[in-house]
Formats: structure tokens, C-alpha cells, sequence
């Protein structure tokens, strides 16, 4: 295939190839359970068949090498010659992970390496196997059916009206590169034999499986139809060209242009071919094992019609839809702005009175001579001046009623235009789930990977375990998903090797020997919730408070006022481990940072519950999607910042009496529970200078004031009162990510442009609430020690 | 007449593959199927002049698929596509009536060469 061709199809190849990968390890562990259900044999054959062919295609040989041996196993398992133990096993799921690296090379670019070994340890099972190459007996097989003429039929070639009553020979040449030119040769005798007699052919149809090489073929029929047709018949793929004369008998007596007669069937001439037996009926014929109705309804399902499409393209529309959701965002805002001034029709109809009445009154101004004798002097030209006005008046008055109709149009349009920016949020809401849909695909092919990951480290480890996968239908942002592999792998594979105790231990504490861990996923209003939890030892707060101490992470006199929740919050600090031994598998303290760290990136949160002896439980909530997110906005001295309404737990409004000190920190009871009331400043340092302009009221002014708006905010279990200047109304924001555009800034996730075209900063609570926590403990601690 | 012909294939990248092909030859691509259920009914449908045919497939396999296609309509044309170790399943298609066939990883100038061949038959 040319490379530019080839190029074409990698993609396609990739993708195809992974996706069926994925299917067979899925297959693969049901026949662990089943090894002999005929179903999944011929499921896992089947997939692993059409691996071979696409890699084949693409000429990646070291692929087709081995999914051509693997072939050969299933083949041998699906006939039942062999059982499915767990050795083949293991080297089965091998093959499966040298395929997927390999598949990975392929997308990458990278030249393939095979694997000798793997091909060896394949091959060596094949020796090992009780069955011969299937190919052999299949072979004969088909000699035992071909369509060559039998006896009975020999006896009648005089009978047969031909053109000519003579033999007629073809010659078929073969091209030298085809495949099977033995099938090909028996395809021509059984297309011929439905037209023709055929009396002999050479090499002989029993011959053909035996014949190193097959060049040419030689026919002698009889048959009532014309040249060409015979010909035509005979000319199938693979045939170079085709000879046709008109002979006396069929006798290889002239066939001494043909070079490649095999020297024994010389010694059969004049011979009719001898009656076909069934001798093969010892031939084993394992193929034919496959039920014909093999369809399962879980393969019908599969049928569902999809079209793949490059999921850069989604992620324009998106960045697409947002813009448009921004535009959208602006004009509602502008409308909403006109609105007061056109809301009050009364307005109009106000200065319509006016102009009644002025118009009434001009006149009347007019007549009397109401004007006091005392003033004489001026009251000429006063009143022509008056009058002079006056008369004015009518004309003044309908040219402002005119401008008034104007203004009426104007409010109509308006009022329209309302109703169309209506009309255009609905659709842009719409166009906006539409484009978020296509992006969500169910996280159950994900959570069905995890099945091998377990399978291996229980093994390797030497633990039971029972794994229970449940809402794999729940849908995710395809981006998260494939974010959210390696750190839920992390989380698995620690939650076995140090979650789960040893069976003895477990059997000491009236535990079931096998250890549960459930991966569990489920939406919550605007969140994807997965839990991974299992029953195993839990967190060992009292190791984790010595090892935070020995780290110097905290004093001891800090651990003593922290609780167990907290302490267990330090499994999260980069390179943390509180394993005695660092195995293979994890414990070397990379990891649970940043497993965090990717999934904030993700604007997800994870938390950890633990109960010592009873289980660990992580749970990590995301977003839908990532792009747009819907905001709570609010303004603040510094200008106008973003909370994702997710993350907003309620408003309240507080006095400044409401605040009380708690530990030394400002608190605010919400409903019999203390939380830490925070500035912005306790957050983030801010950079005076370049907001003292900003500031047009001071901050004295403002909470002077009654009542002060706070945002409750929580990011799982916790929560804290932000103080805010006001409150701007919810809105849906686009996210543009600073570390693209600016900087990376701890504590805010990104930013966002807003319909007045001003930038907004979107918090991110979670770093939000620790920076906070962290920042105050730090204050208190330096208070605390400035006071001794 | 353009000769029209109905791709079964459970591989999109076979299909695709055979496709050209057919356009490159001048043939009329009338449908593809993936399995051999789809393709019986397919058949059904279109009458095309030439059936290119997988072996292995879910649902039903180019054989049984084969057989029906052949016992609906006994002139019916197919070509089975197969891998090289098929072999007794192939000379069943033989058996069955099947008029060609080809080895994969199936050549373009094999493809075209069937398509060729097929297109000069009435």
C-alpha cells in the first residue's frame, strides 16, 4: 500500500483496533469464568480475525504474526481440542497487552518491534497442541467434496451434444502471487462442472493440496456451451489468462507446452479419473463448530448506527457554542438594560397627557387679559413675547406627539426583539446541550478496563477480590473520560494493595476472605459522582499524623487540634506514603498528589472517607463538561469573580454583629454550624496598586451598611463564607482556561469574558477553601506564638 | 449498465477499502453491510450483480449468509473475501456456489481485477 494511502487509514485502524482490544479483555474475562462458552470463543475468534485482517492490510506484520497464532488458539478452543487453563490465559492477555502497545506505536508513528518470544511462547503451544494445522485436514476435506465427476458421469461424455463432439482443453494460468491457488483450481472445476462434464484435469483434484506450486491448470471437458462461456467461467481472480482448444480425447498427448504436468500424471493417461471415496471422514474439521445462529442480543445491540468523527472538530463546535452563548449572554443583558427604559408605558402615555393638556391650555393663555394694572409697562411686549410662545405651542406639541409615535414603534420593536432573544436563548440552550450530548459517552467501557487491573494485582498479589462495577451507563464529557484512566487506576490499584488487608488479617477481623471494591459512578444534579470504595483496613490516621510530623508538614502541637478527617487530608501532600514497604504496585508516594491535581484539572473534587478497619471510600465529583459552566457572579472590590453555582451551597445576609471569633478566626453561624467567613483577601495577595482606582466607595461605607452579602461555598464536606460586595445574578460562562492565555493562578480556574465584554475570574472553591484554611491556620499559628 | 455490487464486511476499514476499488472499476456501490443478517436483507433489497463477502462476522457468518442469499436467488452472485486460514470454509462457499473469492489482506489490484472481470459477464 503506498504510504500516503496508508497514512489515510491509521486512524481508522487505531481506533478500530483499541475499540476491539477493549471488547476482547471484556470477552476474555467472561470466558475466565466460562471457559468453555461457545458464544465468547467464537466472539474473542472473531475479534481477534479482524485484527489480523485490518493489520495485515496495513502490512503491520509483527501484528498479524501474532494475532495469526492467537487465531490458531481460539480456533483450537473453540473446537474444543483445548481447554482454556490459566496459563494460556496469561499468555493470551500477553498477547493482548503487546497488541495494545503496539497499536500505540502505530499512532504515535513509531516502527513496530515484534516479539520473538511472545510468538515462541504462542508457537510452543501450538507444538503442544493436539491438533494438527487445521489447514491440512481441511484440505482434504475438500477433495472429499469436490464437484469432479464421478463415475457415472464418465460415462456419458459421448452423450453430451457439443458444438464439437471432440474434447475441448482449457490451460489456466495462474499468477504467481495468489493465495490458495489449490482453492482456486477447485473453484474452477466446481464454476465448470455446473456447465460442463469434466473429465480430467491435471494436476488432479486430489493432487491439488499436494502441489507445491501451482502454475498451471489443465481441464478436459465436454460441455454443449460456447468457448467464450467456458472461458469466462474459468477466468476468476488470480487467473492470468486461459488457453482454449479443441482436442481429440483427453489425453495429455499435446499437452507438452505445459510444463508443469506432474511427471505421475503422465502415467495416467487415457485414465478417467478413479471414483472419488469419503476416505477423509478421519479428518478433523474444527471450523464447523459455529453454531449458525450465533447471534446474541447483546451483539444486536451492538449494531447501533454511529459515525466517528475527529474530536477536534466537537471541541470547535464547542468553543463555537460558546462564543455564541457569550453573544447570547450580552444580549440578554442589553435587553434587560433596555427594558427599564421602555418597561413603563405609562411613560408615554404620561407625556401624552402632557401634550393634551399643553395643547388645551395653549389657547386659553391666550384670550384673557388677566394681566395686573401695576405691570403696564411690560405688558406689551410681554404678551406679544407670551403670545409669541404661545402660539408656538400647538406646533411644538405635535411634533413631540409625532416623536412620541416614533417612540411607541420603537417600544413595539423592542418588545419584539425580546420576544426573538427569547426565542434565540431557547435554541442557543438547545444547540448548547446538543453539542454537550455528543461529547458524553458512558463511562462503562472505562470502568470495564478496570476488571483487568484488578484481576492482575489481586493475582499478583495474592488477595481475593470481588469487584463490583455499577452505573456504567452514566455519561461523561469524552475528554474526562479519557482523563480519568490513570488516576482512577492509581486509586484502584492502591485501594487493593493497601486498602484490602491480607485474607488472614481479614479473616482475624470476621471479614469475608475477599475484599470488596466497588467502582461506582452516578449523576447528582449537575455532577458525575464516581466512588471507589472498598472494605479493607481504612486510613491509619495515628501512622499518617507521624509520618505528616516526621515530614514536618505539621508540629505536633498543630496535630493535636486536627482532627481525623483532617490528618487524613495528608495522604494528598506531594510524595506522602505511609507504606512500610514500597512494593511494586504502589506506595511510592507518587500518586495520590496527583491523582488531585489531574482531577482538578478536571474541575472535579476528591475527597477521601475513612473508618479505620471498616473501608476507605474515595469519592471525586466532576462537572458535566468543561467547557461552559454555570456561575454565580458576583462582584467584589477587585472586580467581578465567578463561583460555579455547584459549588455555591446558599446566600445569606449578615450583620456585622453576626460575626463572632472562633479560635481566633471570623466565623458566622449558619443554622447551628460555625464556618470561617473569608475576604477575598484571605484568599489571594493582591496587588494594591492596580485596584485602588478601581475602589469607588470605601470599604468602611460598605459595611456600615445593613446586611453584607456571603456566599456559602462548599467544595465537598467543606464549606465557607465568602464575603461579597453584591451579587450579580447567575449566568452561564465560558471557561477559558488562564494557564492557556496567562498564567496558572492557584485558586481560580479560569476566566471568563462577559456580555459587557469585562473579564471575569471563575474560583475554583476546592483550592479556594484550603487556601483559606491554610492562610488562617498559618495567621492564628503566627498569632498564637507572637502572643508567648 | 453500471454494474452495481453490495459490500459485506464486518471491518469498516475493509469495506472502505473495497469500495474504492469498486468506484476506481466503475461499479455502483448500492449498500454495506456489516454482518450477515444486514447482508441477506440488503440483498433482498438491491439485487446487486456482485456480493463481495466476509467469512467471519457476528450475527450470521458470510457462509450461512451464503447459503441464504443463494437459496433466495440461485444466480446470485458472491465473491467471498477470506483469510488465508479459512480454508474448508471457503471450499463450503465453494460448494455453495460462490463464484469467487479472495484472500485478505486483499489486494487493489485484485479488487480491481474481480471487479473487472465480474463487470464483463452480461
Amino acid at each position: 500500500m503506498p504510504s500516503d494511502e496508508m497514512a489515510e487509514y491509521i486512524q481508522m485502524f487505531v481506533d478500530e483496533t483499541s475499540e476491539q482490544l477493549d471488547d476482547l479483555v471484556e470477552v476474555l474475562l467472561v470466558l475466565e469464568n466460562e471457559p468453555e462458552s461457545t458464544e465468547q470463543l467464537t466472539e474473542s475468534f472473531r475479534l481477534v480475525h479482524s485484527i489480523k485482517g485490518a493489520s495485515a492490510m496495513m502490512g503491520l506484520d509483527s501484528i498479524t504474526l501474532l494475532t495469526h497464532h492467537l487465531e490458531n488458539h481460539f480456533e483450537h478452543l473453540r473446537s474444543g481440542a483445548r481447554k482454556l487453563d490459566k496459563t494460556l490465559m496469561n499468555l493470551i492477555l500477553k498477547c493482548v497487552d503487546f497488541l495494545r502497545n503496539a497499536v500505540e506505536m502505530v499512532r504515535e508513528g513509531r516502527p513496530l518491534v515484534s516479539n520473538p518470544e511472545l510468538i515462541e511462547q504462542l508457537a510452543g503451544f501450538d507444538a503442544s497442541s493436539p491438533i494438527s494445522n487445521p489447514s491440512e485436514p481441511a484440505a482434504s476435506k475438500v477433495a472429499s467434496q469436490s464437484p469432479i465427476v464421478s463415475d457415472e458421469q464418465v460415462v456419458a461424455p459421448n452423450d453430451t451434444p457439443g458444438e464439437n463432439s471432440g474434447y475441448r482443453r482449457l490451460v489456466i494460468y495462474f499468477d504467481k502471487s495468489i493465495e490458495l491457488p489449490e482453492l482456486k483450481a477447485e473453484l474452477i472445476l466446481a464454476r465448470l462442472s455446473d456447465i460442463a462434464v469434466i473429465h480430467r484435469s491435471s494436476p488432479d483434484i486430489d493432487e491439488l493440496g499436494a502441489v507445491a506450486e501451482l502454475g498451471t491448470l489443465q481441464i478436459w471437458l465436454t460441455s454443449n456451451q460456447e468457448d467464450e462461456t467456458l472461458q469466462s467461467a474459468a477466468d476468476i481472480v488470480g487467473v492470468d489468462f486461459i488457453e482454449l482448444d479443441h482436442v481429440s480425447s483427453c489425453s495429455s498427448e499435446d499437452t507438452d507446452a505445459v510444463e508443469s504436468i506432474p511427471t505421475n500424471s503422465v502415467a495416467e493417461i487415457g485414465s478417467p479419473t478413479p471414483p472419488v471415496t469419503t476416505t477423509t471422514s478421519d479428518a478433523i474439521e474444527p471450523v464447523e463448530l459455529r453454531p449458525a445462529a450465533s447471534e446474541t442480543k447483546e451483539l444486536a445491540v451492538k449494531g447501533t448506527e454511529t459515525l466517528r468523527v475527529d474530536i477536534q472538530r466537537l471541541d470547535r463546535l464547542m468553543n463555537l457554542t460558546g462564543e455564541l452563548v457569550v453573544h447570547r449572554a450580552r444580549l440578554v443583558q442589553l435587553a434587560s438594560q433596555m427594558n427599564e427604559t421602555f418597561k413603563k408605558s405609562g411613560l408615554l402615555s404620561q407625556l401624552r397627557d402632557l401634550c393634551d393638556l399643553l395643547r388645551d391650555s395653549a389657547p386659553a393663555t391666550q384670550a384673557p387679559n388677566a394681566v395686573g394694572g401695576n405691570e403696564d409697562i411690560d405688558v406689551e411686549s410681554c404678551e406679544s413675547d407670551t403670545t409669541e410662545r404661545h402660539s408656538k405651542v400647538p406646533s411644538i406639541v405635535s411634533a413631540i406627539e409625532e416623536q412620541l409615535q416614533t417612540l411607541e414603534q420603537g417600544r413595539r420593536s423592542f418588545m419584539q426583539m425580546k420576544e426573538a432573544i427569547d426565542q434565540f436563548s431557547q435554541v442557543s440552550d438547545g444547540l448548547q446541550r446538543g453539542v454537550l450530548d455528543t461529547r458524553m459517552v458512558p463511562i462503562g467501557p472505562l470502568f470495564s478496563r478496570f476488571k483487568r487491573t484488578v484481576r492482575d494485582i489481586s493475582s499478583e498479589l495474592g488477595k481475593k477480590v470481588h469487584f463490583v462495577i455499577r452505573g456504567e451507563k452514566t455519561e461523561l464529557d469524552k475528554r474526562m473520560i479519557d482523563e480519568l484512566g490513570d488516576p482512577l487506576v492509581h486509586l484502584v490499584r492502591n485501594a487493593i494493595d493497601h486498602g484490602l488487608e491480607p485474607e488472614s488479617v481479614r479473616l482475624e477481623r470476621s471479614k469475608p476472605e475477599a475484599g470488596t471494591l466497588i467502582l461506582e459512578a452516578a449523576h447528582s444534579g449537575n455532577q458525575v459522582q464516581i466512588t471507589i470504595s472498598d472494605d479493607g483496613g481504612g486510613i491509619n490516621t495515628d501512622k499518617v499524623k507521624r509520618r505528616a510530623i516526621e515530614r514536618g508538614l505539621i508540629t505536633p502541637l498543630e496535630a493535636e487540634s486536627m482532627s481525623d478527617h483532617e490528618i487524613a487530608q495528608f495522604i494528598w501532600a506531594p510524595g506522602f506514603s505511609t507504606a512500610d514497604v514500597v512494593s511494586d504496585i504502589s506506595g511510592r508516594g507518587v500518586g495520590m498528589d496527583i491523582v488531585k491535581t489531574r482531577i482538578h484539572e478536571l474541575n472535579g473534587t476528591i475527597e477521601v472517607a475513612s473508618e479505620l478497619n471498616k473501608g476507605t471510600k474515595f469519592i471525586i465529583r466532576l462537572p458535566l463538561t468543561l467547557a461552559i459552566i454555570r456561575s454565580l457572579l458576583f462582584q467584589l472590590q477587585q472586580g467581578i469573580f465567578a463561583a460555579p453555582i455547584e459549588n455555591v451551597r446558599e446566600i445569606v445576609s449578615i450583620r456585622d454583629r453576626d460575626i463572632v471569633t472562633v479560635h481566633g478566626r471570623d466565623s458566622i453561624e449558619i443554622r447551628g454550624e460555625f464556618l470561617p467567613l473569608v475576604r477575598i483577601e484571605d484568599i489571594f495577595d493582591w496587588h494594591e496598586m492596580e485596584y485602588s482606582s478601581v475602589i469607588d466607595s470605601s470599604e468602611e461605607a460598605d459595611s456600615s451598611r445593613e446586611g453584607r452579602s456571603v456566599l456559602i461555598l462548599s467544595s465537598g464536606a467543606k464549606s465557607m463564607g465568602l464575603l461579597v460586595r453584591e451579587l450579580k445574578g447567575s449566568q452561564h460562562i465560558v471557561v477559558k482556561s488562564l494557564e492557556e492565555n496567562f498564567v496558572p493562578i492557584r485558586g481560580l480556574a479560569g476566566a471568563s469574558i462577559l456580555g459587557d465584554g469585562s473579564v471575569c475570574l471563575l474560583l475554583d472553591v476546592a483550592s479556594c477553601v484550603e487556601l483559606a484554611r491554610q492562610r488562617l491556620r498559618e495567621k492564628t499559628f503566627r498569632r498564637s506564638i507572637a502572643n508567648t | 449498465m453500471t454494474k452495481r455490487v453490495l459490500i459485506v464486511d464486518d471491518a469498516l476499514i475493509m469495506r472502505m477499502r473495497i469500495r474504492e476499488a469498486a468506484v476506481e472499476a466503475g461499479w455502483e456501490v448500492v449498500a454495506e453491510a456489516a454482518d450477515g443478517l444486514q447482508a441477506v436483507e440488503l440483498f433482498r433489497m438491491h439485487r446487486p450483480d456482485l456480493v463481495t463477502m466476509d467469512i467471519v462476522m457476528p450475527n450470521k457468518d458470510g457462509v450461512e449468509a451464503l447459503r441464504s442469499i443463494r437459496s433466495e436467488e440461485p444466480a446470485a452472485r458472491v465473491c467471498m473475501v477470506s483469510a488465508v486460514n479459512q480454508q474448508s470454509k471457503l471450499s463450503e462457499c465453494i460448494r455453495l456456489g460462490a463464484i469467487d473469492f479472495l484472500i485478505k489482506p486483499v489486494d487493489k489490484n485484485q479488487l480491481l481485477s474481480l471487479f473487472e472481470k465480474q463487470g464483463r459477464l452480461p
